[in-house]
């Protein structure tokens, strides 16, 4: 190789390449987790500031900031932004498609151009989706239930199910890229036992991804062409039954949980390991629990029907199955708090995230425990406690794990150090913000406030004020961030190829990689969070 | 025609992968998982068809004798021969015999031509009959229950279209194979190329056979 | 070129098990011939994956994949089927016991349809 050519491959991935059709027309899935991330980051925010306008109408027991109906579209746009183009894209699509290529030690993603193809089926459906739901009104929410959503809402719904549909192309494409890149591109050594969790939760997810996804694009067609051309499968008038389309539905949306969460548990497994300095406690069950829960996830999507007018019969088995879900699960929170145990914790930002996580993801999880319980879901149905058992989940876990996996891989990614004094308060914020946020939630949701309503009982007031004051915290955590990270951009200090000293094949080159990510084909000889060995070099 | 290897053929990997058999495992890996979305696809609404079949097990077997069993079975016939044709194209392509794979990738596209000429006839057929109730067409019935038969030819609209949907894209597909073979460059690109689309052609195949099997045969 | 035959004798024997199962249709029409109608079908499907799909000489991993898809669609029927075996679709919500047949009685959200539609 000459010499120019040597200092060409060692180049990072972003110091050449300016001009917009290097960007936009990229292949490098560093640049393409990127797209993803400003993409993702806008619609986060959008879907936020519906949030936000939703708990400040809240904040009193009449309707005083907007309409009834507005209220129905801000929660609808609400949930369609946040579940269909932010949670399930965000981890695998931004840090999964930075990261899996360089923990498996690829030079790419097995196919870029369709990972490239992905992002501009997800921007342009996602874009799509919002201007139908703002422009027209939608009011279904996020699920649109049949009947209301064939026979009875009058707006663009068809546009919005066409741009999620859509979407889930863009799905399809990430799932089969992780797939086929985790089977054939690890490097030489790399058995599945020494894979990172990370990588073993963006595989598990993508799983799911291939297999629920296409069921979503069927139920949708069949509401798109019932609305459209007439054709009634689930029009009662024909013998038909709405229920099937929440057990379609459902075969899609539950799993889609696990889209969410998944990759969240593999971020904060990578970022516990590294601030204990400790290998991950009991590796071979972390790695299984992850696919356990994605299979078992398929099992239990009739846990959101108990009380919609499936059989009794159902409901019991769905119930039941939905405690087996419950076991991977705590295995995992058992072994995160096993690898605190003893280690040498090191207290910064990023741990921070970590810990909440571990702790919002309990909370979440036992309140998911009181759920799935077929006679306690009786009572506390479409109230706050539902409400606020999903956002501990979506939000309380899944988001703060976003967010501390990015601070993590953040000098990795930009080459830059944040500052981590502003860094640990945004942490703590989201900590305080979230839990009043939600606490107050659930309850009031168990004194029986039901969800979507715009007015309520003056009883309640002090629970929702608070709740809306957290919302306030919650956004100050979310908007400190997006400050001090891009101020980092430009002015945080350069850093080095792994300040944290982790594990992993990602910390062995550059920061900011090269094109290519390594400069020489890379091995692997030892276990995984070998951190025994690393502290004692 | 030539039957000694290329020497035109250009082995090198697309940049990403190390070697071609890697490559070629990677393709083939991504194709099968694809194909396993179809699947899921397809089985979202047999899923649904399975609760109503279930439901009105007499209207439905009912229903079902007014669809033509005999353009049915001959469209059966064609589509697995079409398949036939694709496998040879693909060992033909193996062979580096131009001629022919151009040959069978014709016959392949000819074949599936026919079949959507058939399955378009039917559905004029079916519509003269009034038995089309989509886009608010008068649906007249004659026989019993004709609301839930009403949802047997839903089904009926959605699988069949929805096949043909898939028939289609394929068959575009297959024509920009035919200029490839046309112009023959780099011959084992090319055999990777017809596999790959000899799968989906086949899996539309295989989608065929239920559709047939639980549309046309489940009668009365 | 190698192996042309085996694809020629699986369509022989599609054409034969095709043939067979639209005449147990038409001369068994009823549970029996719906199920060997059905088996027919599995058999069709497996004769196209096998040899024009090259499931035959693939590695195993893409067999698990193949299995895998089909497992699924199992999970998906098997589980909705659960609650259909024990509820009756017929029965409108709330109806009472004896207006439940097919037609004599209508539902609520038929009415709601029907005035919809007027």
């Amino acid at each position: 190789m000459s010499e120019a050519a040597a200092n060409q491959a060692s180049e990072s991935y972003l110091s050449s390449g300016w001009r917009i059709r290097d960007w936009l027309l990229t292949t490098d899935h560093k640049r393409v987790a990127w797209l993803y991330t400003i993409s993702i980051t806008a619609f986060f925010f959008l879907g936020g500031l519906a949030a936000l306008v939703i708990r400040l109408e809240l904040m009193t027991p009449d309707g005083d900031v907007v309409s009834a109906d507005a209220y129905n579209q801000l929660f609808t746009i609400h949930g369609v932004v946040m579940v269909w183009f932010f949670l399930i894209p965000s981890i695998p699509n931004t840090l999964g498609n930075f990261l899996l290529p360089l923990m498996v030690g690829a030079k790419d993603l097995a196919f870029p151009k369709l990972n490239l193809i992905s992002w501009y089926i997800y921007t342009v459906g996602g874009l799509f989706t919002i201007a139908a739901v703002i422009t027209s009104g939608v009011d279904t929410g996020w699920t649109f239930y049949t009947p209301y959503s064939t026979q009875f809402a009058d707006r663009a719904v068809v546009a919005a199910l066409t741009g999620v549909f859509v979407v889930g192309f863009s799905s399809i494409a990430t799932g089969i890229n992780f797939i086929v890149t985790t089977h054939k591109m690890r490097a030489p050594g790399l058995t599945w036992f020494r894979l990172p969790l990370f990588v073993w939760a963006n595989y598990a997810t993508s799983l799911v991804m291939v297999l629920a996804t296409p069921v979503l694009s069927a139920t949708l067609i069949l509401l798109i062409l019932e609305r459209m051309m007439g054709i009634g499968i689930f029009d009662p008038a024909l013998g038909g039954d709405p229920i099937l389309f929440q057990h379609l539905f459902w075969f899609y949306s539950h799993p889609a949980v696990y889209i969410m969460i998944l990759p969240g548990m593999g971020v904060v497994s990578e970022l516990i390991t590294c601030f204990s300095r400790k290998t991950v406690f009991g590796y071979h069950g972390m790695a299984l629990s992850i696919l356990a829960i994605s299979v078992f996830g398929f099992l239990v999507w009739g846990h959101h029907m108990f009380v919609s007018g499936q059989s009794l019969y159902a409901g019991l088995m769905f119930s039941l199955f939905s405690f087996f879900v419950a076991l991977p699960s705590a295995i995992k929170t058992f072994n995160w708090t096993a690898t605190l145990y003893k280690g040498k914790l090191i207290f910064s930002a990023v741990m921070i995230y970590a810990l909440s996580f571990v702790g919002l993801f309990t909370i979440g999880g036992f309140t998911g425990i009181f759920l799935a319980s077929l006679a306690v879901d009786v009572h506390v149905h479409d109230t706050y406690f539902v409400v606020a058992h999903f956002h501990y989940i979506m939000v309380g876990s899944m988001v703060t794990a976003y967010i501390g996996g990015l601070h993590f891989w953040w000098p990795k990614m930009t080459g830059r150090m944040y500052p981590e004094l502003w860094a640990k308060v945004a942490a703590l914020a989201l900590f305080i913000g979230f839990n009043l946020t939600f606490f107050p939630q659930y309850l009031m949701g168990y004194a029986g406030m039901p969800r979507r309503y715009q007015t309520y009982p003056e009883d309640f007031q002090i629970l929702h004020v608070m709740s809306s004051l957290g919302a306030g915290v919650l956004a100050i955590g979310y908007l400190l961030p997006l400050v001090y990270l891009l101020w980092s951009l430009r002015w945080g200090k350069r850093a080095p190829p792994n300040p944290w000293r982790a594990a992993g094949l990602e910390w062995r080159t550059d920061s900011p990689p090269p094109k290519h990510n390594f400069l020489e084909p890379q091995t692997v000889t030892g276990p995984p969070y070998d951190y025994d060995t690393i502290d004692n070099k | 025609m030539t039957t000694t290897p290329s020497t035109t053929s250009k082995a090198v990997p697309d940049e990403q992968f190390d070697d071609l058999t890697q490559q070629r495992q990677a393709v083939l890996m991504g194709m099968w998982i694809f194909l396993a979305t179809e699947l899921m696809l397809f089985g979202g609404i047999f899923t649904a068809f399975t609760v109503y079949r279930f439901a009105y097990p007499d209207v439905f077997a009912e229903a079902a004798t007014h669809l033509d069993l005999k353009l049915g079975t001959l469209n059966t016939v064609l589509l697995v021969t079409s398949s036939l044709f694709m496998a040879l194209a693909e060992r033909a392509v193996n062979a580096e015999r131009r001629r022919l794979t151009l040959t069978f990738l014709l016959v392949t596209i000819s074949i599936g031509v026919i079949f959507l000429g058939i399955k378009g006839y039917e559905w004029h057929h079916e519509y003269t009959e009034k038995l089309m109730p989509i886009l608010g067409l008068e649906f007249i019935y004659p026989g019993a229950n004709p609301d839930r038969a009403e949802m047997f030819f839903n089904f009926y609209y959605v699988l069949t279209g929805l096949h043909a949907v898939h028939m289609s894209m394929g068959l575009v597909m297959l024509t920009v194979l035919v200029v490839f073979t046309m112009r023959w460059r780099d011959p084992p690109r090319l055999g990777r190329q017809i596999q790959i689309n000899g799968l989906y052609w086949a899996f539309v195949d295989v989608v065929w056979v239920f559709i047939f099997t639980t549309q046309y045969l489940l009668r009365a | 070129m190698k192996d042309v035959r085996a694809p020629i004798l699986a369509w022989g024997a599609y054409l034969v098990v095709l043939g067979a199962s639209v005449a147990a249709t038409l001369l068994a029409p009823g549970l029996m011939g719906h199920i060997f109608s059905l088996l027919c079908a599995a058999i069709l499907a497996s004769l196209i994956l096998m040899f024009f799909m090259g499931l035959r000489a693939a590695d195993n991993l893409l067999r698990v994949f193949a299995l895998a898809g089909l497992m699924w669609l199992t999970i998906m029927v098997s589980l909705t089927m659960m609650d259909y075996i024990s509820r009756d679709i017929n029965e409108c919500p709330n109806a009472q016991a004896d207006d439940v047949a097919i037609n004599t009685q209508e539902c609520p959200l038929d009415s709601a349809r029907s005035s919809d539609k007027s």
